[in-house]
C-alpha cells in the first residue's frame, strides 16, 4: 500500500491519508475485506502521530469504506461501494457540466477539452 | 486503566514563580508533548510527578496509582530520561546494567543489549568519553530496558544533532506500538514533537494554557494574513495573537469564533504557541 | 540497596587505584618501622572518606535526581552511604588487624596487642568523624559543606593531639576496665543519631 504525505501545510495529514486510501479502495487496488495496517503501524511507518492515523480511519469508517473491530483491526468493507461511486460520479458530472459550459462560452472545441481532460487525469497529484 | 497520567490541581509555589492549577490527562497508548518556553514550568512539572520536588497541592496518579502512596510500584514502571547525563563518568554500559538490574525488578538484559547494539554504543568506552548524543541514547536504552509503561523525557533533544533526534522519534513511535505504553516528552523544540505527538500540553509562566488532542487543536486554530484594515474589522475575541509588519498583519485565530469568511490557513503547533505568547504580551 | 552499593564501589574504583598505591606505601612503611598504627589510621580514614567521595561524585554526575526516579527510596539513598563507610571500614579493619596479628604471630612485629587496640580506637574515631560529616553533606551538598567539613575534621584531630597531654594513662585504664562499653555505646549512639538526621534532611530535600 503506497501512501505519500505532503507536508506543505495545505491539506491536513489525516485528510491526505483518507483520500489516498479511499482512492485505492474505490479503484480496487485494495480489495474488499482486505486488512489495513493498524493505526499504530501506519503512524510509525509514516512517522506521524497515532491520533492522526486514527482520525483518518475514523473518517474512512464514517464514509462507509472500512470497518474496524476492536482487537481485530480495520478492514475494507465488503460492499461494492456503488453508492459512494455514484456520489462521486454525480459530483464529477456536475463539475464536467461546468467545464463544458466554460469551454463553450470560450469557444473551446470538444477535442481540445478532451485532450485537457486526458492530461489532467494523468497528473500524479490530482 | 485508561490514563497513564493524571494531574489534578497541581501546584508548586516559589517566591518568583508559581506553577498553578495544573490539570492534565495523558490517555494510555499516546504520546503527549509538553511544550512551553524556557522557564514555563515543564521541568518543575516533571519533577513533581517524580516526587523530586514536593507539591504544595494537587493529586498525581501514574498508571492508576497514587504517586505518593505507591511511589515504588510506580517508579518500577517508569522510564525516565533527563536532559543531562546522569550516569557516573567512569561507567561503561555494562556497569549501568550491573547497577540497574539490581534496582529494577523487571530489568531485561536482552532488551538492553539490543538497544546498545542498535544505538551503536561502544561497550568499552566510559560515559565521560561519550558524546552528548550517545549519553542520551544510553539513558534511553536504560529507560526502555525494564518494561516501563510510561516513558518520561525531560528535554532530551537539546544539543542533539538532527540525525539523533530523528532516531529518538523512531524509538518513541516503536515504543507505542504496544498500546499499553505511553510517553510524556517535554521540549521547547516543538518541530520534533509536532509530527508524532497525539496530545499537546502548553505551559506558559506556570499556567497550563491548554492540554488537547493535537488534531482538534489544528482544526481549531488557524493563521490569517490580511491588511491592517481587514484586521481591524475582525472580531477581537477570535484573535489570539498577531504580528504586525509594514505590509500587513499575520494573526492566529480561533476558527470557531470567526464570523466572517476569508482564507484561514493551517497553523503549526509552533505558530499556536508563539502567537498565544505574543497575544499575552499585547 | 545492593545496587547502590555496587554503583558506589564501581564509581570509587578509579580512586581505588590511588588508594592502593597509598596502601602499599604505608604497608611498607609500617613493616619497616614495625608500627602498624599509622597504616591503620590511613586506611581507616580512606574508608571513611569513601562515602564522602562517592557523594561528591554523585553530585557531579547528577546521579541523585536520576536515582530518585528509580524505585529507590530516599532513606535507602542515605543508608547506602553509611553502609558503604561501615563495610569498607570493617573490611579494612579485618585486613589490617589480620595482617598485624599474623605478623605478630610470625614474630616480625612486636606490641601487636597495643597496635590492635590502637586500630580499634582509630576506627571508633573514624566512625564518629563520618557520623559528624555526613549529615552536613546531605544537608548542604559537598561543595557548600566543604568548609564545615574542614572545621569538623579539626575536632578528632585536636582530640588526638590533646589526648597525650591529658591524663592519658588514667583514661586508658578506665577504658580498658569497663569504660570501653560506655565509649562503644556513645559511638553507636552518635552513629544512629547521625543516620536519623541525614535521613530527615534527605526526606525533605528538593531536587
Amino acid at each position: 500500500m503506497d501512501i505519500v504525505l505532503s507536508n506543505s501545510g495545505k491539506k491536513p495529514l489525516y485528510e491526505q491519508i483518507t483520500e489516498q486510501i479511499k482512492r485505492m479502495i474505490l479503484s480496487g487496488r485494495l480489495s474488499c475485506g482486505e486488512p489495513l495496517p493498524s493505526i499504530r503501524l501506519l503512524a510509525k511507518e509514516l512517522r506521524i502521530s497515532v491520533i492522526t492515523t486514527k482520525r483518518a480511519y475514523e473518517e474512512l469508517e464514517r464514509q462507509g469504506l472500512i470497518e474496524t473491530s476492536p482487537g481485530r483491526g480495520s478492514f475494507v468493507k465488503k460492499t461494492d461501494f456503488l453508492k459512494v461511486k455514484e456520489e462521486h460520479l454525480l459530483s464529477a458530472g456536475e463539475w464536467l457540466g461546468r467545464a463544458v459550459k466554460e469551454a463553450k462560452s470560450g469557444g473551446i472545441s470538444l477535442e481540445k477539452l478532451e485532450t485537457m481532460l486526458q492530461k489532467l487525469y494523468q497528473e500524479e497529484n490530482r | 486503566m485508561n490514563n497513564a497520567l493524571e494531574l489534578i490541581g497541581l501546584r508548586k509555589a516559589y517566591p518568583e514563580f508559581v506553577l498553578d492549577d495544573i490539570n492534565l490527562t495523558l490517555p494510555a497508548g499516546s504520546i503527549m508533548g509538553l511544550i512551553g518556553e524556557n522557564g514555563a514550568g515543564k521541568s518543575t512539572t516533571i519533577k513533581l510527578i517524580l516526587n523530586l520536588l514536593r507539591r504544595d497541592a494537587g493529586e498525581i496518579t501514574v498508571l492508576g496509582k497514587d504517586s505518593k502512596k505507591e511511589e515504588m510500584a510506580v517508579k518500577e514502571q517508569l522510564g525516565v530520561v533527563f536532559d543531562q547525563a546522569c550516569f557516573p563518568d567512569s561507567f561503561r554500559p555494562r556497569d549501568v546494567e550491573t547497577v540497574l538490574k539490581r534496582l529494577y525488578r523487571g530489568w531485561d538484559s536482552q532488551e538492553y543489549s539490543q538497544y546498545l547494539d542498535r544505538f551503536e554504543l561502544p561497550g568499552n568506552k566510559t560515559v565521560k568519553e561519550y558524546s552528548r548524543g550517545m549519553k542520551t541514547k544510553l539513558s534511553i536504552a536504560a529507560a526502555l530496558s525494564h518494561h516501563a509503561r510510561l516513558l518520561i523525557l525531560d528535554e532530551p533533544t537539546g544539543g542533539l544533532d538532527p540525525v539523533v533526534r530523528d532516531e529518538l522519534l523512531d524509538v518513541l513511535l516503536e515504543y507505542i506500538q504496544d498500546d499499553r505504553n505511553s510517553v510524556l516528552i517535554s521540549s521547547h523544540l516543538i518541530t520534533d514533537l509536532e509530527k508524532i505527538a497525539d496530545y499537546i500540553a502548553f505551559l506558559h509562566r506556570g499556567k497550563l494554557i491548554f492540554c488537547e488532542n493535537k488534531e482538534e487543536l489544528l482544526d481549531r486554530y488557524g493563521m490569517i494574513n490580511c491588511t491592517q484594515a481587514q484586521f481591524e474589522e475582525l472580531d477581537k475575541a477570535a484573535v489570539l495573537g498577531r504580528r504586525k509588519n509594514q505590509f500587513g498583519v499575520e494573526a492566529l485565530v480561533d476558527r470557531r469564533r470567526m464570523k466572517q469568511g476569508g482564507p484561514i490557513e493551517r497553523a503549526s503547533i509552533e505558530d499556536i504557541m508563539l502567537y498565544i505568547i505574543k497575544g499575552e504580551k499585547q | 540497596m545492593k545496587g547502590l552499593l555496587i554503583k558506589d564501589l564501581i564509581n570509587l574504583k578509579k580512586l581505588g587505584k590511588s588508594y592502593l598505591m597509598l596502601f602499599v606505601f604505608y604497608s611498607v612503611f609500617a613493616v619497616l618501622s614495625k608500627n602498624g598504627s599509622m597504616l591503620g589510621a590511613m586506611v581507616l580514614l580512606l574508608c571513611m572518606m569513601a562515602p564522602i567521595n562517592s557523594l561528591s561524585l554523585d553530585e557531579l554526575s547528577h546521579w541523585n535526581e536520576y536515582a530518585l526516579s528509580l524505585p529507590v527510596s530516599r532513606k535507602t539513598l542515605v543508608v547506602s552511604k553509611y553502609l558503604l563507610g561501615i563495610l569498607l571500614g570493617l573490611a579494612a579493619m579485618l585486613l589490617i588487624g589480620g595482617g598485624v596479628a599474623l605478623l605478630g604471630a610470625l614474630g616480625v612485629m612486636s606490641g601487636t596487642g597495643s597496635t590492635l587496640l590502637a586500630l580499634v580506637a582509630i576506627s571508633g574515631v573514624s566512625i564518629v568523624y563520618m557520623a559528624l560529616i555526613l549529615p552536613v553533606i546531605f544537608r548542604l551538598g559537598v561543595e557548600k559543606g566543604r568548609l564545615l567539613m574542614m572545621m569538623i575534621l579539626m575536632i578528632p584531630t585536636v582530640a588526638i593531639i590533646l589526648l597525650p597531654k591529658l591524663k592519658a594513662e588514667a583514661l586508658i585504664h578506665w577504658i580498658a576496665g569497663g569504660g570501653w562499653m560506655i565509649v562503644l555505646a556513645a559511638v553507636i549512639l552518635i552513629f544512629v543519631l547521625s543516620l536519623d538526621l541525614s535521613i530527615s534532611f534527605v526526606e525533605k530535600k528538593e531536587y
